[in-house]
């Protein structure tokens, strides 16, 4: 069974599009109706014809009506809720005010405008219904409301050590940046790609004293390098767990200032060397001599801001003698 | 004589219910006419007829230009049911099919007339004072036709394709 929206300014042209031409006769059938044009003014007067001459609807024919209509849940609903005007409509036409009723004939698909989804409705509801309707003689509508017993959206739970995150949803390349300092033997992973890898390869030349007559002096070697290396890293402290207040953020920024300090231990000093790995290889092994992270807003529940830029500057302390055919042969990348 | 655009109007007709639900070859020319514009001894419209459902008269000072243009149709109508061979001025088909502009046109062709016009508004809804203007406009272009022409033309309160033909060219300052 369906009900279809009709309003008092619907043509009988804008039915039978809606309907289709072959079916408008069967519901024009169906709700008593004759051809004329203003269909819809027409179908109001109706209903109000039937409000005038129709009796009372009791609560044992109400009863009887909600039993026809126990297949769609939204018509046993709306029929439940409607007024003592709209059971006599019920009783006579099988309908509500707004609505015609569609015969079984017709199939018409779903939609915005019309009742009858098809689902039964629950035993609960319709036990409640007619024992509301047999004590009362109306339905009460709070056995509809559903909301205090609607099931609980479980948003994505946060916090350190989770490991379903909102951040799931995106490509965070953990274990891709990673840096290794031997002061504590540690390696943390960078949520993010460097922005930026400026490198910078060095060679230091003397001019030959008391040289004259030469068209340009002499250039002396004395060294090569450092080789400088400045990373810069863009983050956000929700990228690791979801939840901004984890630390994990500002332990990592801790962990890169700290490289800029040794270990004292009696009169020994030890400092760190660092060792970044870009997708498991190692870009740089060396010395962090500058940690700037600059934070800017928004800001977040603990009051502190979400976003960091850290640019690194790494002095190189190469692991194995550099010459030029080491530097020649080394990789491409790395 | 079969006239096609007869056929169009009586299949329109029984589409939106003025005339019964019948094949439309089964419809008389008089019935489709009756369904059109239905009038007592007085030419004064019956309800439930196609021209009184879409051309209304919404300033009673228009009355007098109403109850003409209803007569002059009816005057073309009357002559066609005597003598089947009258030709029907293309204008009394315009009504007959909704091609003049009216409340119950497309809303895409009331908003454009009614910019033409200079009197649009929100709801792009006729009004006493847009059914003067286009009197006046109709009035203006009748005038200009030669005298054989204009007996049995009333002007018209309703957006007649002259009406449109003559707010752009007054448009483009033309006319």
């Amino acid at each position: 069974m369906k009900l279809l929206n009709v309003d008092k300014n619907t043509t009988l042209s804008e039915l039978s599009k809606r309907i289709g031409r072959s079916n408008l006769n069967k519901l024009l059938n169906a709700n008593k109706l004759d051809r004329t044009p203003k269909i819809g003014q027409a179908f109001v007067d109706l209903c109000n014809n039937i409000y005038q001459t129709t009796p009372e609807v009791s609560s044992d024919e109400k009863v009887k009506l909600l039993n026809t209509l126990t297949d769609n849940s939204d018509i046993f609903e709306e029929v439940s809720l409607t007024s003592e005007n709209g059971w006599k409509l019920v009783s006579q036409l099988r309908t509500i005010p707004g609505k015609v009723h569609v015969p079984d004939t017709v199939e018409l698909a779903d939609s915005a405008d019309m009742l009858g989804n098809g689902i039964s409705i629950s035993s609960t509801i319709y036990s409640q219904a007619v024992s509301s309707i047999r004590s009362t003689g109306r339905v009460d509508s709070n056995i509809f409301e559903t909301s205090g017993s609607s099931p609980s959206i479980a948003i994505a739970s946060s916090g350190s050590g989770a490991t379903s995150t909102v951040f799931d949803s995106f490509h965070v390349p953990w274990g891709d940046i990673t840096l290794y300092s031997t002061g504590s033997g540690e390696t943390v992973d960078f949520p993010v790609y460097p922005e930026e890898l400026s490198d910078q390869a060095v060679a230091n030349y003397t001019q030959m004293p008391d040289m004259l007559y030469q068209y340009e002096p002499w250039q002396i070697y004395t060294s090569s390098g450092p080789r400088q290396c400045n990373i810069n890293f863009k983050f956000h402290r929700d990228m690791w767990s979801g939840d901004h207040r984890d630390g994990s953020a500002n332990n990592l920024v801790r962990f890169c200032e700290a490289q800029c300090y040794p270990n004292y231990n009696g009169s020994a000093v030890n400092a760190p060397t660092s060792t970044l790995y870009i997708v498991g290889k190692p870009w740089i092994t060396g010395v962090i001599t500058s940690v700037s992270p600059v934070w800017s807003g928004p800001i977040g529940l603990d009051g502190f801001y979400l976003y960091c830029e850290m640019e690194l500057q790494f002095t190189e302390v190469a692991s194995q003698a550099l010459s030029y055919s080491t530097i020649r042969n080394k990789s491409v990348v790395g | 004589m079969d006239i096609f655009i007869h056929d169009i109007i009586k299949i329109k007709y029984i589409d939106e219910g003025y005339l019964p639900d019948y094949p439309y070859h089964l419809i008389s020319d008089e019935e489709m006419f009756e369904a059109f514009m239905k009038t007592d001894q007085d030419n004064v419209l019956q309800d439930i007829c196609f021209f009184k459902d879409n051309y209304q008269c919404l300033d009673p000072e228009l009355q007098e230009d109403y109850d003409t243009l209803v007569s002059e149709i009816l005057y073309h109508i009357y002559e066609y049911l005597e003598d089947k061979t009258y030709k029907i001025p293309d204008w009394v088909y315009s009504y007959m099919l909704l091609e003049c502009i009216c409340d119950n046109s497309k809303v895409e062709d009331r908003h454009d007339y009614l910019v033409l016009l200079g009197l649009d508004n929100i709801d792009d809804k006729m009004s006493g004072e847009i059914q003067a203007r286009n009197l006046e406009i109709s009035r203006g272009w009748i005038n200009k036709f030669p005298s054989e022409y204009k007996e049995h033309r009333p002007p018209t309160m309703f957006g007649e394709p002259h009406v449109i033909k003559a707010l752009r060219l007054q448009s483009v300052e033309i006319g």
